[in-house]
């Protein structure tokens, strides 16, 4: 089931298409990558389906019927932009956001005492906001966006800034909160989170949707049948040209005695085939498949579209 | 729909967040501290007016004046043994407070020249002093010469009291111009002050929210319109705890202070003008001009304050915030420099248009009020002040929504009109 759908979306700011006919279902329960380069649209799009902007066209549902202003607010938001009121205490911030986020008046001090300590962060609580690190103050901006439950989180950009040792610990909340099934919608141009993290992909590039699919069909839709294979250097060098596969490169490994070899397998022959040949030649350490980043793939495609 | 319950958290944190700070208090209390001062001293001042008891020693030859002339109460009249002068202006080098007055004989149908001798050139109160009581003790001896009985030369001498009224269609009133004048143009000085001051308040608050970037995370649970909404009326209201707090301080320190001063100056009988003010200033409508005064503070307030509001939502660094402020500020400020103007002809074609655009009444207005304002023109222009502020405030929430998240361009004014139109 799609907790989100987004059906042909546009939006102008004067005479410039900020997202033309933008459509994507966030699937729940899910990590939905929204990638693309700065200034693609994701900011806008993310903004419209906050209703923080208005579309020009399109509508954005929730849970199988147009969203309301009351599901906009049960929404978890980190957005790029992201502040503080830097002369407020910190226990008083967080109280004050929750109020806002719906949660009811008398509540908010527990809750917000609760993710305070599973942050461990609660004797900050008559500290001024502008007493802490940036990278303190994210970890609050993160406590912002989940702290009243939401199950759908959009997180636009939400490891920029921060050390690896906090970003792995957001990292790991993300994932512990898609564990008790919450969504999630993360913009980012960092690849190795999307790596890591994301289960569905969506590309955007000048306004417009340029790829959109599951992570690992994506990954095999963009294959190009090479291997590389690390195996003990033998007097007998292995031939250029083979009927299974053709040599890419073929080179000296850190190991003196070892070779590392690039190689693409020919139409219509197997791996197997490819291991077989490769066996009766010499002895292998080790086989893999490159399969290309994310990285790449946004890149390639990215200059795709620049050259069209 | 609008979010009541979530206007009601903005507006408590921005006034909790003001009227927390010490500079809060700090200026709620120096004013009426200064004016406390201010009675203070006058009190002081009648008490003790920083002069020193005189002593003027009296040489009469005539023999008329021997316990006639009247002390006052820094002046104090000494009658010594005629022949010893000498030795006493010798004793004058010493001493700045002693005085002596030579009296020669003389006929009491003629002109009397008296000589006066101090240390330094007497004090004019002296000398004027010393003049009025000879001439008063001479008329009464001449009158006595001529055989008349004091009391019917007293009842000869009649004392005169100019009122001025002032006729209105509704009848003759009692001119209150030197008192209604002074509340006309502190109450016009006021409003234009707080309009300025609050409004400035909205216009930071709101810059530093775009500043800081908190803002997109609030919006994304609130509306734009709410959140402005929010500042708006939570400074308001900071506003007005500042203003009552001031008329219950200003109130208090007047109820302990200004018997004494009224008592002092019935005593000197001296200001008669003053008194005048004191008792026309109960004569002025005091609920009306206060309810005049908040009702033009709230409405100019809302008027300048979500046009600041646009503005600080717009532009990204304050040297590009006064492209715009400067020119939003010209009107409140020439209101502020035609004040004297509006006081002096209140009901001037000037006054009355001052007093009718929105920009200027909020100050107008209030100044005209003490001095009397046709009621349909007060109407008329309260009604205008409303619809104003409800178009400045939705005109502002247009672009403010728009502006609050632009950053890193410069705005102009063509592209505020295109903001309006904008989805």
């Amino acid at each position: 089931m799609n907790i989100l759908e987004v059906k042909n979306i546009s939006k102008t700011y004067g005479k410039k298409k900020v997202l033309n006919q933008i459509s994507l279902a966030v699937p729940q329960g899910k990590i939905y990558g929204l990638l693309g380069p700065n200034g693609a649209g994701k900011t806008t799009l993310i903004r419209i389906i906050n209703q923080i902007i208005a579309s020009d066209e399109g509508e954005v549902w929730f849970k199988g019927s147009p969203m309301t202003r009351n599901q906009v607010e049960k929404l978890g938001y980190l957005p790029e932009e992201r502040g503080l009121y830097t002369k407020m205490k910190v226990g008083e911030h967080l109280i004050y956001m929750a109020q806002l986020r719906g949660i009811k008046s008398l509540n908010a001090p527990k809750v917000v005492k609760n993710y305070m300590r599973e942050f461990d962060i609660l004797d900050w609580w008559n500290m001024k906001v502008e007493q802490l690190s940036k990278g303190m103050q994210q970890k609050l901006q993160f406590i912002i966006a989940i702290m009243h439950s939401p199950d759908f989180v959009i997180l636009d950009e939400p490891f920029s800034g921060f050390d690896p040792v906090n970003a792995e610990f957001i990292k790991n909340k993300i994932l512990e909160l898609k564990e008790q099934g919450v969504t999630f919608m993360l913009s980012t141009h960092r690849m190795d989170s999307v790596e890591e993290l994301c289960d569905h992909v969506t590309l955007i590039h000048k306004a417009n949707k340029v790829l959109d699919g599951e992570k690992h069909k994506i990954k095999s839709q963009f294959k190009t049948n090479k291997y590389e294979i690390i195996y003990s250097h033998t007097s007998r060098p292995v031939e250029s040209e083979t009927p299974v596969f053709q040599i890419i490169s073929n080179v000296k490994n850190d190991n003196p005695d070892w070779m590392t070899l690039t190689v693409s397998l020919k139409p219509g022959r197997t791996v197997n085939e490819l291991l077989h040949y490769l066996l009766d030649m010499t002895e292998i350490h080790a086989f893999r498949e490159l399969i290309p980043g994310m990285n790449e793939i946004f890149i390639s495609l990215v200059k795709d579209v620049e050259n069209e | 729909m609008l979010k009541m319950n979530k206007i009601g958290y903005i507006i408590g944190r921005e006034y909790l967040v003001r009227v927390r700070k010490r500079t809060f208090w700090l200026l709620t209390f120096l004013l009426p501290v200064l004016y406390g001062l201010l009675i203070g001293f006058s009190v002081m001042m009648g008490r003790n007016p920083g002069i020193d008891d005189q002593q003027v020693n009296v040489f009469d030859y005539s023999g008329i004046f021997n316990g006639k002339l009247k002390d006052s109460e820094n002046l104090h009249f000494l009658y010594q043994k005629t022949g010893e002068e000498k030795t006493f202006i010798e004793l004058l080098k010493k001493s700045e407070n002693q005085h002596v007055l030579v009296i020669p004989e003389f006929n009491i149908q003629e002109n009397v020249k008296v000589e006066l001798y101090s240390a330094k050139l007497a004090a004019t109160f002296i000398s004027e002093q010393v003049k009025a009581e000879i001439r008063q003790v001479v008329k009464d001896e001449r009158i006595r010469s001529l055989g008349l009985n004091q009391e019917i030369i007293q009842s000869l001498d009649p004392e005169v009291n100019v009122v001025s009224q002032k006729i209105t269609e509704a009848g003759i009133e009692k001119d209150n111009s030197i008192a209604a004048s002074t509340i006309a143009g502190i109450a016009g000085f006021l409003n234009y002050m707080f309009v300025f001051v609050y409004g400035s308040l909205v216009l930071r608050g709101i810059h530093e929210e775009k500043q800081n970037r908190i803002v997109e995370i609030i919006l994304s649970t609130v509306k734009p319109f709410e959140l402005m909404m929010g500042k708006i009326i939570g400074v308001a209201l900071v506003g007005l705890t500042q203003f009552m707090l001031w008329v219950v301080l200003i109130a208090g320190i007047t109820m302990i202070g200004l018997p004494e001063v009224i008592q002092q100056s019935n005593q000197m009988s001296l200001p008669a003008e003053a008194q005048d003010i004191l008792n026309t200033l109960s004569s002025i409508n005091f609920p009306l001009v206060l309810g005049v005064f908040v009702f033009f503070f709230i409405g100019g307030y809302l008027l300048y304050s979500s046009l600041f509001a646009a503005v600080a939502a717009s532009v990204d660094n304050q040297a590009d915030m006064q492209q715009f402020t400067v020119p939003l500020s010209i009107p409140l400020i020439i209101a502020m420099v035609s004040i004297n103007a509006v006081i002096q002809a209140p009901n001037s074609s000037f006054s009355v248009w001052m007093s009718m655009i929105p920009f200027t009444s909020p100050v107008m207005m209030v100044a005209r009020v003490p001095l009397g304002v046709p009621e349909y023109q007060l109407i008329i222009s309260m009604l205008i002040m409303v619809a104003s502020f409800i178009f400045t405030t939705w005109l502002a929430a247009k672009i403010y929504r728009i502006g609050i998240l632009v950053h890193g361009s410069k705005i102009s004014y063509l592209q505020l009109w295109k903001w309006l139109f904008y989805k």
